[in-house]
């Protein structure tokens, strides 16, 4: 039985909110029986974009995370919902308008806060995954068509095909330890996860300080070299990849113009912004 | 400009071509007095000499409201208010539409959507600002109530905000009236860019920024 998946590719979202504007747009002041009841339009909004700011001026990195409804397979909310929830044989879940009046409990059910509360309807509501426009024969729901820079990519496999393609593509879900099942999956959802350590290199030659290009930076935790990089024409380097809360790093640079070092303490991102290479006692700066 | 380079007649297509805008002979030249490239505008020279904000010749100008004016001293940040990304304008800004509900076009506190501010942490942490606090942006010409978007994506020394609001709502709280609908051109100064001609200065200002109350004090404001 081949089954609805989301794919949601992580660095091409640069928030311009079309995709949170469709949903809107389909669901509030519009009943679809069987599928959804209206939303309220000052609801919150089913489809969300979180932001994660990484670095400081000029290393800053942006990223962005669509986030909606999992229709997870082991939900937490079906749970909570009893009778009142309710997956269908392609994977979607949906929360019935008429059994689940009333039951405010479950939006605080999903550990992604995905669910969303219509005051007015007195109702708990979802993205639906555009069920019943997929049932029309819609081959894509409309956060994907109103996506300007594919983000999102709708495919319809059995679980086994889907699990490999995910093996395949380095396709993760959101917090898998909670074992929902999400059939939302992410791709490059290192660039939320992961973080950095970078710095700018320059060096006084004569009387103008200048970036440093080709400088090679090491990363070190205790003795052990962990990895080691160039700066670039800018003199920027950075190392990506890295634990959140990683702990004590240190940064040695090296370059025929001299060298220089940094110790950092990794919780967040850090940018160690410019460091300045100083003369080695021997001149020529090796190592 | 091929044409020009190879001193032929102006062969594009023109919606209305004005043999008036040449000096010589219909086509043949650029449309200035000298009918070529002028590094030294003939026509500035001609008008503006009495206006010291468009010399001829480009050079530097320091801002009249910039972060080395005296203002600075009062006002140390440089608002900068451009186009919003969300609306058009004011089209599709408040008037309950769904881009009201976008987290980073209005962020709704206490019951009300307030435009955004974007500011530095650096500039956040000395005034005790956090994420999405409300505060105060103010200068000479007024007060608007933003919440505060902290964030390194706007350098220390800047604050960002929209420039369009289709909301203005001047409350009175404690006997000081400040405007709550996102209305940041009542702090934009009026004077055009450069004297003498139609560019709007919505950049060239500075503003102070403090943390307001909490959305409590102010959902009890417009009860009273």
């Amino acid at each position: 039985m081949s089954k609805w998946n989301l794919i949601i590719k992580v660095g091409r979202c640069e928030n311009c909110q079309n995709c949170v504007i469709a949903a809107r747009d389909e669901h509030v002041g519009n009943d679809f029986p069987g599928y959804a009841a209206p939303a309220a339009a000052n609801a919150d909004s089913p489809i969300r974009i979180l932001r994660r700011v990484q670095g400081d001026s000029h290393m800053v990195e942006t990223t962005y995370l669509p986030v909606m409804c999992n229709h997870c397979d082991e939900a937490p909310c079906m749970r909570a919902g009893g009778g009142a929830i309710r997956k269908r044989a392609d994977g979607i879940v949906i929360i019935d308008p008429e059994k689940a009046r009333g039951r405010k409990d479950i939006v605080k059910a999903c550990p992604y806060k995905a669910i969303v509360w219509n005051e007015e309807l007195q109702l708990p509501q979802i993205w639906i995954f555009d069920a019943h426009l997929l049932d029309q024969g819609w081959p894509q729901p409309r956060c994907q068509q109103s996506c300007p820079t594919d983000v999102f990519e709708t495919v319809k496999l059995d679980d086994g095909a889907m699990a490999e393609k995910a093996l395949r593509e380095g396709l993760k879900v959101l917090r898998p330890k909670l074992g929902t099942k999400p059939r939302v999956w992410y791709g490059g959802l290192e660039r939320w996860e992961t973080c950095f350590i970078g710095g700018s290199v320059s060096a006084q030659v004569e009387d103008v300080v200048e970036c440093v290009t080709g400088a090679t930076a090491a990363l070190y935790v205790g003795n052990q070299k962990i990895a080691e990089t160039v700066s670039d024409d800018f003199g920027d380097f950075r190392f990506d990849g890295l634990a959140k809360d990683g702990g004590g790093y240190r940064v040695e640079i090296r370059h025929a113009l001299g060298r220089a070092w940094r110790n950092c303490e990794l919780g967040e991102s850090v940018y160690l912004g410019e460091v300045r290479l100083f003369p080695s006692a021997n001149g020529t700066g090796g190592a | 400009m091929r044409w020009f380079a190879e001193g032929r007649r102006k062969d594009l297509p023109e919606p209305a071509p004005l043999p008036s805008q040449f000096s010589e002979k219909f086509g043949m030249g650029l449309q200035t007095p000298s009918g070529k490239l002028e590094f030294v505008p003939e026509l500035l020279k001609r008008h503006t000499a009495d206006n010291p904000e468009r010399p001829p010749l480009n050079r530097y100008i320091p801002s009249w409201e910039g972060l080395r004016s005296d203002l600075a001293r009062r006002y140390p940040l440089q608002l900068i208010a451009t186009h919003s990304r969300y609306s058009f304008h004011t089209h599709c800004d408040g008037k309950n539409s769904s881009v009201n509900s976008i987290d980073d076009h209005r962020a709704l506190i206490g019951g009300h959507r307030f435009g955004l501010l974007r500011l530095n942490p650096t500039d956040a942490d000395i005034r005790g600002i956090g994420h999405r606090d409300l505060v105060k942006v103010h200068n000479g010409r007024g007060a608007v109530i933003c919440a505060a978007d902290v964030s390194p994506l706007v350098s220390a020394g800047a604050v960002k905000s929209y420039e369009a609001s289709a909301e203005f709502q001047l409350i009175e709280i404690e006997g000081e009236r400040v405007e709550i609908g996102g209305c940041m051109n009542m702090l934009t100064p009026d004077r055009p860019q450069t004297a003498g001609t139609s560019s709007m200065s919505p950049n060239s200002c500075l503003v102070q920024v403090e943390k307001w109350r909490g959305a409590e004090a102010f959902m009890l404001g417009p009860a009273a």
